[in-house]
């Protein structure tokens, strides 16, 4: 598999209601998780093309395998809370347009602290978060349909 | 209205002390030297300050060489005359009435914050970064009604939409009732008089959990203002009830008639919120129209089929699939 149609196989995955996908090819694992992060199977050898054209900041990290916090892909420990939509709606990362994301994953956010909105028929819900900690993963993309009750972020409390 | 954000308390204080001086003239002038020499700045200073006293629905003569006079004065709120015959007894218990505010929407959710009852209303005459979807503005001169109320529902968050389908029908309702202009509602909660937006609504949510803390209900309804202080962009697509009904409204008793209609509507609402639903769709113009709604992430074109029990519109599409969206521009096509 080549960067090309690593970046085609990412486009068609954000047209998809697919949230994760895993291709193995030539010896080669890739995960893909939507709205988080991107994997490498850490058995895998490592992929010859720079870790930046690929969009996550954990891509660069993933090169060393052994940190916890580099593998997603791994079952959310029982401490990570997940932070879920109170409504059906749309999901915003920022309060407009042209207004950067409230949170970016990495970023320590403080209990209270706004964390997205969920729009549903122009009620505004400014979604809060329940504790004090580190944003592990986004699970939704900017714009996106959300249901009752899903997750939206895993926050590592601190 | 759009000027001077960040402005700040200087320029309001500046602003009141002109005002203050022409009224206190009375039908004599004041020069612009005057006022710029009794106020300690600049004539610019003073025309510029003229001029946002004008937005706001002030009559100001200007005349060469002897300089400006109040002509006539924008009619204005007051509480007593609001609670004159209101009988509600959830809307307007508690009514805070600014002359100018950013946005009374963020202010009623800062008093729900620090725990004013249920019911409370913010009213202002103008506001200087009042609110639309997702940072967008509203313009807000004098002549209109800008309000918003503090709801603490016993119902859980999930439920909370349908409380903006609510405040629709309850604003169409008033609308009709006060001046007569017949108020359609286009999906979710515009409402239209001959096609063109007189009210908009947004609504903001402060919920943990499944629990609501409060919900901000934010009514904006163009009443009588002068169209023309509006961008032609918006012009073109806006009405108020003033122009519709060819006479000025008594915005007094059109608020009078919106709390009442709130408190009522919210009563329904608690009881079977089925026929809020209903009702919504006896004054609505959406269905059964082809419609283009835009902000998701793709455009959808087809024909607006109903709502479903949350409120959501459902859309058939061409290819013959039906989408529920939760949110959205709804624009409404005309037949082909």
């Amino acid at each position: 598999m080549n960067l090309k149609e690593l970046k085609e196989l990412i486009e068609m995955l954000k047209d998809t209601d697919i949230s994760e996908v895993e291709i193995e090819r030539s010896g080669v694992k890739v995960r893909l998780r939507k709205g988080g992060d991107v994997a490498f199977h850490p058995s895998m050898p490592r992929m010859e093309y720079p870790p930046a054209a690929i969009v996550a900041p954990a891509v660069s990290e993933a090169h060393a395998p052994s940190a916890p916090a580099e593998r997603p892909s791994e079952p959310a420990k029982s401490t990570q809370i997940k932070v879920t939509s109170p409504i059906v709606g749309t999901f915003y990362r920022s309060s407009s347009p042209d207004k950067p994301s409230y949170v970016e994953v990495g970023d320590t956010v403080k209990k209270g602290q706004v964390l997205c909105i969920i729009e549903a028929m122009k009620l505004m819900n400014e979604i809060e978060s329940e504790s004090t900690g580190k944003i592990v993963q986004i699970l939704v993309d900017n714009g996106h349909p959300v249901e009752y009750g899903q997750p939206l972020f895993v926050i590592e409390p601190a | 209205m759009t000027c001077c954000t960040g402005s700040g308390f200087l320029e309001i204080m500046y602003k009141e002390r002109i005002l203050k001086l022409l009224r206190a003239s009375g039908t004599d002038y004041l020069s612009g030297a005057q006022l710029a020499s009794t106020m300690g700045i600049s004539r610019t200073m003073v025309w510029k300050h003229i001029k946002a006293l004008e937005r706001e629905g002030f009559g100001i003569e200007a005349v060469p060489s002897r300089g400006y006079r109040i002509i006539t004065v924008p009619d204005l709120f007051r509480a007593d005359d609001i609670r004159r015959g209101l009988g509600t007894r959830i809307f307007g218990r508690e009514i805070h009435l600014l002359p100018e505010v950013a946005s009374t929407n963020t202010l009623a959710m800062e008093l729900a914050a620090r725990g004013a009852p249920e019911g409370t209303v913010v009213l202002a005459e103008a506001q200087t970064a009042g609110k639309g979807r997702l940072g967008r503005k509203w313009i807000s001169p004098r002549g209109n009604i800008y309000v918003s109320a503090v709801l603490r529902p016993p119902v859980p968050a999930y439920k909370a939409p349908l409380l903006t389908l609510m405040a629709a029908v309850a604003t169409a309702a008033a609308i009709r009732g006060a001046g007569g202009a017949p108020a359609l509602i286009k999906w979710p909660n515009d409402i239209l008089v001959a096609g063109r937006k007189v009210s908009g609504l947004l609504t903001e949510m402060s919920a943990e959990a499944d629990r609501i803390r409060h919900i901000v209900l934010g009514i904006g309804i163009d009443v009588n203002m002068d169209p023309d202080l509006l961008p032609d962009e918006i012009r073109a697509i806006t009405t108020t009830l003033a122009g519709e009904t060819g006479q000025a409204i008594d915005r007094t008793e059109l608020l009078r008639q919106l709390l009442r209609s709130l408190e009522h509507w919210y009563r329904v609402f608690l009881d079977d919120e089925r026929r809020v639903l209903k009702e919504w769709e006896s004054f609505n113009c959406t269905l059964g129209k082809r419609v283009a709604v835009s902000g998701q992430r793709e455009l959808l074109e087809g024909l607006a089929e109903g709502i479903d029990r949350e409120g959501r519109l459902v859309i058939r599409l061409d290819n013959g699939e039906a989408r529920t969206v939760a949110a959205g521009d709804v624009t409404i096509l005309k037949k082909i």
